[in-house]
């Protein structure tokens, strides 16, 4: 037999060869069909790597049929005594193929030739006979085949409602897919009776089953009665009779409409790895009677006599009731959504309040909302303009709409079922308007975290002194140049809070000038319309997506992180990096009216600066800010005794060698948030009480930083303890 | 858990791998026959297991050339700095019988001679050394080299004890058949006292079996089956591998009467060893490809094991087993796990790598 010069496919000809080439296979026969555009191989292929005691018997020669198609995943037959196994699909008339691949052609069709074909169904027949063909992480398979054909459905909404479900046909390019829409809305869609059958057996074969074509079909495929489950779900359906308002909103009380229902099967099944552990999950198969609900109840045996229907004889034609597979797929929740994305944590369900959702912040949120993740207060009085479209994840429907408002609605467009809304409210208002304040806290004290991603630096210290109480806030933001991101993010117990992290922050940029240098530096703004503040930033919406996803990572993380922390992700080229510094606590002291919060780690640098020196005194310039609305003071640094200070036992006098430049440099880095804000100077002893000459000095701070409508600042600083004094004018 | 069982290409020469899970290794004697010509396919065995730097336990059957060729080129040897440079490889335990260890009909710088020299050596220094069967000559040997028994016994091993391996007592057990001490004495074919063990194997509730024969003669096996059956030994006869004795020789069988010209008709004895096969069982014989005209191995034999086992036995000639793609023989490797042995197919890439392209270049 000149085998290769009768085929004319390309590729039954490569097996061909492939097989005369490697002696791993013969060939035992061909057919072809021109007019059907496929040919037909009979081999008989070396089973290689069988064990002593294989789980499945697969024989040393095992005979099959490829069905090759052009441009087609050739089809491969197996013996029709081969034992059913995983990956096997068997059809009704007991053909049997192999499952050889779990992607799609065209996935595989770059490294698909014959000899990977081949090895491939090698592959197949050793793995089956060690019962290692379905590897551990593969999901299990499915009960039955799968087909073109899906449902939509909220699967578990349907347990304790009416028995009728309505949906809504869409056609789509592979296939048929009903979607559930709700039943009151009467104006589309198809209305269904609805039965569903839970079989009660685990099946821990992992077989995919022969596809019925019968309810007597559907019935055989389970070792249980399901029609008899079937017969009982019958007269619920006529019930709908006794109930007029739904009668008449699903049939407007219309016999007839009723008995011409169609009805929807859904059959779920549970199946489990193995004996010894619990089901993976509910497999849901849906199926469409092929008539109607009369039809249906008649060949049940049910007649009906006046408004009743009576059972009259058992089911009869089982054999004969066509039904139809579809898919089943799932409206997505958030439940699944977190699955999805690997959300689930101890807090995936908590209560979250942001505020701001502009860029970065409707980008942060459309990232927690996809992952299912929390209940979101979102708070933002701003509308959607044209402008914000290119880094907002809102669209052009939502311009002119309040962005928080319309966040809600992107969400419950993802969510649509209220019941499991990832929304709990939304608030349009300035969250600076005082007399919003009681609705906030509520949010807010319910809420596991208070994100601040309003880019404000105003909004960030009232929410952190006016509004978060116990409730940890983090705030994210961009530099101007929209290079960076940075994220400020509490301790738990909020010992450090967000205006302390933000002089840290400002710290930072201070001590590392060299990466720093052009942190918060931009010229980058553009006119979005002709008034003077309607300004926005210049910078690329991928960076925006980049510190989005970092953001929403960082809330999930915060989860398992009680510390407080401070990121900066800075993007470099096609790189981003990264810097984590551990938050750094203050201490508070108070004097007159003001607070003052200092840096633990300056307080520790007085003492080493003052011990260095003695027993002469030292001193030199506080960098820190002020808060005048809370009258805070922060100091943040100081530097030290400019050289031209003049240092004895009793006296300091701080030189100014250098030290308008330092400041300068301080002021230009940290954008004017860091500056001097008054002197420090220690005692030789441990008193640190104001002498005579400190009164003095104390008064040229006060008149200095007056002209810049400050308080003046002044620390000494003993042996073991130091005190701070601010005065204003 | 599994190990892994490789039967080399020798012609008719043996040499057997067992890898076990821990990477101890266990060779059943070394058979070097590639004289480095291009025609000769017998595979090279000091390249093949040259990455393997120490053996858990080194066995030869018996003191024939074609069970110990080339030994004393591959192993260090503690007995002569000549053989202990560092590329060679160390033996941690070296396994003879008496016969192998008192043996004087040998031929000087033959390799069995050399082995047999370390066999005494690690016996007179009390370390090493596992010595299978204990006849008078040994007690001779022992008092001319004035080493008391008692101080060596525990190196000595007899028929019908089980040897446990350190270490690996819970994946192997080793039951020593033969040789028999009578059978040690005055030895005159070197073959008679070879070793014979059964290796069980341990994985999860499945027990694997291997028989190892050397190349003992069918009037050992028939001694073995007697001693075993009045012992209630039967089950240390069961096999799942069969190493064919003696190249697939008749004489592993029965003694060849003229009318044996198609199968020769094993002894009653060894027709019920040959019973003891499991489901699908593989047999192994390291010898060349078998024909009509070879001798050993016998076409009678072959017929013969054929015969008398079930249709699911299969047996393996180790120069006829070829990848699928390569015309030279490749090592037979079985993996043995809980589904008990599986016969592994070395695929396209490794076949075609692992030897030489063919020639390149413009020749005038």
């Amino acid at each position: 037999m000149n085998t290769l010069a009768s085929l004319q496919l390309a590729f039954s000809k490569e097996i061909v060869f492939s097989l005369e080439r490697t002696g791993i296979g013969k060939v035992i026969s061909i057919s072809t069909a021109p007019e059907h555009g496929w040919e037909l191989l009979e081999v008989d292929i070396i089973a290689i790597e069988l064990p002593q005691y294989p789980v499945f018997p697969v024989k040393a020669i095992e005979r099959i049929k490829i069905k090759i198609i052009d441009d087609c995943l050739p089809e491969v037959f197996c013996r029709q005594d081969f034992p059913v196994v995983p990956h096997l699909n068997v059809y009704e008339n007991g053909d049997k193929t192999l499952c050889l691949f779990d992607v799609a052609f065209h996935d595989i069709k770059y490294m698909f030739n014959a000899s990977m074909f081949i090895n491939r169904i090698i592959y197949w027949f050793s793995k089956t006979a060690r019962g290692e063909l379905h590897q551990p992480d593969q999901p299990l398979e499915p009960f039955f085949p799968s087909v073109r054909e899906s449902v939509i459905l909220n699967v578990n909404e349907h347990t304790n409602k009416l028995p009728f479900i309505r949906f809504e046909e869409i056609t789509t390019s592979s296939g048929r897919l009903l979607t559930e829409i709700p039943l009151k809305e009467t104006e589309r869609g198809k209305l269904f009776a609805y039965l569903r059958i839970d079989i009660k057996k685990h099946y821990i074969d992992n077989i995919i089953n022969s596809l019925p074509q019968t309810l007597l079909g559907l019935n055989d495929a389970f070792g249980e009665d399901i029609l008899k489950e079937i017969d009982q779900c019958i007269l619920p359906i006529w019930e709908i009779k006794q109930n007029p308002k739904e009668y008449m909103l699903l049939f407007e009380q219309k016999e007839t409409e009723l008995k011409n229902c169609s009805i929807m099967l859904l059959v779920s099944i549970s199946r489990a790895r193995s004996p010894e552990v619990d089901p993976e999950h509910l497999e849901f198969k849906a199926f469409t009677i092929e008539t109607t609900f009369q039809t249906l109840y008649q060949a049940f045996g049910y007649y009906k006599e006046g408004a009743k229907l009576v059972k009259k004889h058992n089911l009869v034609n089982a054999h004969e009731i066509m039904i139809m597979q579809h898919e089943v797929l799932c409206h997505l929740n958030r439940n699944f959504a977190q699955v999805l994305n690997e959300a689930k944590d101890a807090n995936c369900d908590s209560n979250f309040v942001q505020i701001g959702v502009g860029a970065l912040g409707s980008q942060i949120a459309n990232n927690c909302i996809r992952s299912g993740y929390g209940k979101w207060t979102y708070i933002d009085p701003d509308v959607v303009y044209p402008h914000n479209l290119s880094r907002h994840c809102l669209n052009v429907a939502d311009i002119g709409q309040n962005k928080a408002k319309s966040m809600s609605l992107y969400a419950e467009s993802i969510f649509p079922d209220k019941a499991d809304s990832c929304i709990n409210a939304v608030m349009e208002t300035n969250i600076l308007s005082p007399e919003s304040k009681s609705a906030y806290s509520d949010a807010i004290g319910n809420a596991k975290m208070l994100i601040d991603t309003s880019a404000s630096v105003a909004v960030e210290r009232y929410v952190c002194h006016e509004l978060a109480r116990n409730t940890r806030c983090v705030s994210f933001f961009m530099n101007p140049s929209g290079s960076c991101a940075v994220m400020l993010l509490e301790d738990e117990g909020r010992e450090i809070t967000l205006d302390i992290l933000e002089m840290q922050y400002y710290n930072l940029l201070k001590n590392n000038p060299k990466y720093f240098f052009d942190h918060l530096k931009s010229e980058r703004r553009v006119i979005y319309s002709s008034s003077c503040r309607s300004t926005s930033l210049k910078y690329p919406q991928d960076n925006m997506a980049i510190f989005s996803g970092l953001c929403s990572k960082a809330i999930k993380d915060a989860a398992n992180n009680f510390k407080g922390l401070i990121a900066i992700w800075k993007i470099d080229g096609l790189a981003i990096d990264s810097k984590i510094y551990s938050a750094e606590p203050y201490k508070n002291y108070t004097y007159s009216n003001w607070t003052i919060k200092v840096a633990h780690q300056v307080e520790t640098k007085f003492y080493v600066n003052r011990k260095r020196k003695l027993p002469c005194e030292t001193g030199g310039v506080l960098i820190g800010s002020y808060d005048y609305e809370r009258k805070i003071c922060y100091i943040v640094d100081f530097i030290s005794s400019p050289e031209d200070s003049i240092e004895s036992p009793y006296s300091y006098i701080r030189g100014s060698k250098g030290l308008l430049q330092k400041i300068r440099r301080i002021e230009d880095i940290t954008a004017g948030n860091l500056g001097y804000v008054g002197e420090w100077h220690s005692h030789p002893n441990d008193s640190t009480e104001q002498s005579q000459d400190d009164k003095t000095l104390m008064k040229s701070i006060v008149d200095y930083n007056a002209t810049q409508s400050c308080p003046g600042c002044m620390v000494i600083v003993g042996e073991t303890h130091f005190s701070v004094y601010i005065e204003e004018i | 858990m599994s190990q892994k069982l490789t039967f080399y290409p020798l012609g008719n020469a043996e040499t057997c791998l067992l890898e076990l899970s821990n990477e101890d290794k266990f060779l059943f004697d070394y058979a070097a026959m590639n004289d480095g010509s291009a025609t000769d396919e017998r595979i090279d065995i000091k390249q093949e297991l040259s990455g393997i730097s120490e053996f858990k336990v080194v066995m030869f059957s018996h003191a024939h050339d074609d069970h110990t060729k080339g030994a004393s080129d591959f192993f260090y040897l503690d007995h002569a700095i000549k053989y202990q440079s560092e590329d060679r490889a160390k033996i941690n335990e070296l396994w003879v019988s008496s016969a192998f260890l008192l043996e004087t009909d040998l031929e000087n710088g033959a390799d069995a001679k050399i082995i047999r020299n370390e066999a005494q050596y690690r016996l007179k220094e009390g370390y090493g050394i596992k010595i299978f069967a204990a006849p008078d000559s040994l007690s001779s040997w022992l008092e001319a080299h004035e080493i008391e028994y008692d101080d060596i016994k525990h190196l000595v091993v007899h028929a019908g004890e089980i040897i446990e391996i350190e270490g690996a007592e819970d994946e192997v057990q080793v039951f020593v058949h033969a040789p028999f001490s009578e059978d040690s004495e005055e030895v005159q074919d070197k073959n008679d006292p070879s070793i014979v063990l059964q290796i069980r194997l341990f994985n999860d509730d499945r027990k694997t079996n291997i028989l190892m024969t050397g190349d003992t003669p069918y009037k050992i096996l028939d001694k073995i089956v007697d001693i075993s059956k009045a012992n209630g030994n039967e089950d240390y006869l069961i096999w799942d591998i069969y190493d064919i004795p003696h190249h697939c020789s008749h004489t592993g069988l029965n003694k060849k009467e003229e009318k044996d010209t198609f199968r020769i008709t094993p002894t009653e004895n060894v027709q019920w060893i040959l019973q003891q096969a499991q489901q699908n069982a593989m047999m192994v014989a390291s010898c060349v490809k078998i024909t009509e005209e070879t001798s050993p191995p016998h076409i009678i034999a072959k017929r013969a094991y054929e015969f008398y086992t079930s249709s699911d036995v299969k047996l393996m000639v180790t120069m006829e087993h070829t990848s699928l793609e390569s015309s030279k023989p490749t090592p037979i490797v079985f993996e043995i796990d809980k589904l008990g042995i599986t016969l592994k197919s070395e695929n396209i890439q490794a076949a075609y790598l692992k030897k030489s392209a063919p020639r390149a270049g413009y020749e005038l």
